[in-house]
């Protein structure tokens, strides 16, 4: 057990011990693969518990969120994580946080080039939003009528990954990761960010200087072969710039840096257009556009054409819709997704997913993928 | 005589356009009124108990914190904090009022820890699901209407004003409102909301008014029924707290992530 998580149980020990006020989720989820391969499973179940609290100590705010999930058929999925555990304090208008935290930066809705303190618990799904808590010491206050955050990072943690034969999974086993910096996972990072709006603009600047969060992959000729993530050192500056109309949104995110000596850039643009009371009905429906460019290494595909449309229900189930299709610049291979969730009852949820991946040639990346195609039902229990 | 008739027409035509204003410039004086005695509430905090019945009776509830800081240049900062149902617990609603023109919202998701800021053109819309459109429940700035006084009328043994107030707005969803507004401490009583057809939507009762720190007005029980669908909402308001020390910093971004 390593020394962060020694810490996080004693914190979470703690906070049992002052019967903090708690909150949570059981969620179970259930998949089937339709298209998967003979060296696969072709369903699965996958339960995830949620724990968070707050509580007020004497000279402390200690907060936290305890994820623990357990995979039937995939042992990469499990894990506990502390999403947050952490103390927290405030002097004046200055609020210092030391322990595991998770944080969003970003505007974009297909992708968050420009969110970079989290590592992905890519285990967990495709979604960028299942994120693990980053061990740090953070500050945040207030310049001018903006808010200042800095971020010291002094462990890094690895993305999580599914076992070889899951879905996805890389057809064999992970290795330990490797690192462009001596210090490897004990290398530190660090991150600056100023936000604050004008009116109808909300920006963002950032900066960041530490271990890229996404990886290479280097096959090592083993018998069997594994594969072993490769960790950059990354050197970036973020831009966030949001413009709020009417109905309408515009979105920017823009990352550029440097990789291990190679220059990059990242960038996410964006529209989203809402229509209220759609024919005459509560029901409001938003259509989006994005376009995505990365040119760095560990991108699978450079240009991607995001579309999708929201349909929000605005009834007391908060059903909600929504469509998206991403597709490369060639329109050669692409992801079609479909989410809906509704609430069945006063703390019961329903969600159902479905990801399509196709592609029209074997050497491009989301061939790979077309197995992973999944339809997943999620019953969740919130208290 | 044909110039005669002239005259008159001409004459009763001055008399009811004199009429008109002096019913608008009334129903302003009234709203003004409304307005000014409110004025000076500093901040309020409040938990409310919002229930939703469909047309079947069929109930579901949410609980839900208010805070509010009245404004000097612009409108209203409010911030609303829901506490269930539980798969939204933590979610909140921060809106900056302004007097003319769309209000600037954000929204706080915290399982994905974000701030979204969102388009505000949504006034029609329904508020979570509820009979009550985020222009009922969003700060009621005097700009935000014309007025016209219409008569004068008992209503629950009150003598009560009754104002027409006509939105600026045209993404209003209403065409007009009909208000009840007591001759005594010019609380609201009663609001008839007409949709863009003119037809009568919804109607609001305000219950249960008491007095706090001497001098505001709240009422702890707003009813709005929906004539349309046969839906009803009822707001059950408790622990009004006023001047509590709340400032502009408890209602920005930044405080919108440290909600409790």
């Amino acid at each position: 057990m390593g020394y962060f998580a020694r810490i996080s149980c004693v914190w979470l020990l703690l906070a049992i011990q002052v019967k903090a006020e708690t909150s949570g989720s059981l969620e179970i989820t259930g998949s089937y693969f339709p298209k998967s391969l003979g060296a696969s499973f072709d369903t699965n179940i996958t339960a995830e518990a949620k724990v968070i609290g707050y509580e007020e100590l004497d000279d402390f705010q200690l907060e936290y969120e305890i994820i623990i999930r357990k995979s039937l058929n995939d042992n990469g999925k499990d894990i506990i994580e502390p999403r947050q555990l952490f103390l927290s304090k405030t002097f004046g208008d200055i609020d210092v946080y030391l322990g595991y935290r998770h944080t969003f930066w970003g505007v974009a809705e297909s992708r968050n080039v420009v969110d970079l303190i989290n590592q992905q618990d890519l285990a967990a799904g495709i979604s960028a939003d299942n994120k693990l808590g980053a061990p740090s010491i953070s500050i945040e206050t207030y310049l001018g009528s903006g808010e200042l955050q800095y971020w010291y990072i002094p462990r890094f943690r690895e993305r999580t990954f599914n076992d070889a034969n899951a879905h996805p999974g890389f057809g064999m086993s992970v290795s330990p990761s490797q690192f462009a910096h001596v210090k490897g996972s004990k290398a530190r990072d660090q991150a600056l960010r100023y936000a604050n709006s004008i009116g109808d603009i909300d920006y963002a600047l950032s900066i960041f200087d530490g271990t890229a969060r996404e990886p290479l992959f280097i096959v090592q000729e083993l018998d069997p072969p594994t594969i072993a993530p490769y960790y950059e050192r990354m050197r970036s500056v973020g831009l966030e710039l949001q413009y709020t109309g009417e109905s309408i949104l515009y979105k920017f995110e823009g990352l550029m840096g440097t990789q291990s000596g190679k220059d990059f850039d990242a960038v996410v643009l964006g529209t989203e257009k809402t229509v209220y009371s759609v024919f005459e009905t509560q029901w409001d429906m938003g259509v989006l556009f994005e376009y995505q460019y990365d040119d760095r290494a560990q991108a699978l595909i450079d240009r991607m054409i995001v579309s999708g449309v929201r349909l929000t229900a605005n009834d007391e189930f908060d059903t909600n819709f929504l469509v998206l299709y991403t597709v490369d610049d060639a329109f050669s291979q692409s992801l079609f997704g479909l989410e809906v969730s509704r609430r069945l009852r006063n703390g019961m949820t329903l969600d159902i997913n479905y990801l399509l991946y196709q592609s029209d040639r074997q050497n491009l990346p989301f061939y790979s993928l077309v197995d992973d195609s999944e339809l997943s039902l999620t019953l969740g229990y919130y208290f | 005589m044909k110039s005669f008739r002239i005259i008159l027409i001409v004459l009763l035509s001055y008399l009811f356009i004199g009429s008109v204003y002096a019913s608008e410039g009334k129903g302003l004086e009234i709203a003004t009124e409304v307005d000014v005695r409110d004025r000076g509430f500093g901040d309020t905090t409040s938990t409310m108990t919002m229930t939703l019945f469909d047309q079947y009776g069929n109930s579901t509830s949410r609980k839900i914190r208010n805070r509010t800081l009245e404004g000097t240049d612009e409108g209203d900062l409010s911030l609303v904090i829901f506490d269930t149902p539980a798969d939204v617990k933590g979610t909140a609603f921060l809106s900056h009022t302004k007097k003319s023109g769309s209000d600037d919202q954000w929204l706080y998701l915290p399982a994905l820890k974000r701030v979204k800021r969102i388009a505000s053109s949504n006034q029609a819309g329904p508020f979570m699901g509820s009979e009550f459109a985020y222009e009922d429940i969003s700060s009621q700035e005097l700009e935000k209407y014309t007025y016209k006084y219409l008569r004068n009328e008992d209503y629950q043994g009150l003598d009560c004003f009754v104002l027409e107030y006509d939105p600026i707005d045209r993404k209003s969803g209403y065409s007009k409102q009909i208000v009840w507004i007591d001759t005594n401490e010019y609380r609201s009583h009663k609001i008839e909301f007409y949709d863009r057809k003119e037809s009568l939507l919804k109607t609001l009762v305000y219950k249960n008014y008491s007095k706090y720190i001497g001098k505001f007005w709240r009422a702890d029980v707003f009813e709005m029924e929906n004539h349309q669908t046969g839906k009803k909402t009822i707001l059950e308001f408790d622990d009004w707290k006023f001047q509590t020390g709340l400032s502009a910093k408890d209602f920005n971004k930044k405080s919108l992530k440290k909600v409790r």
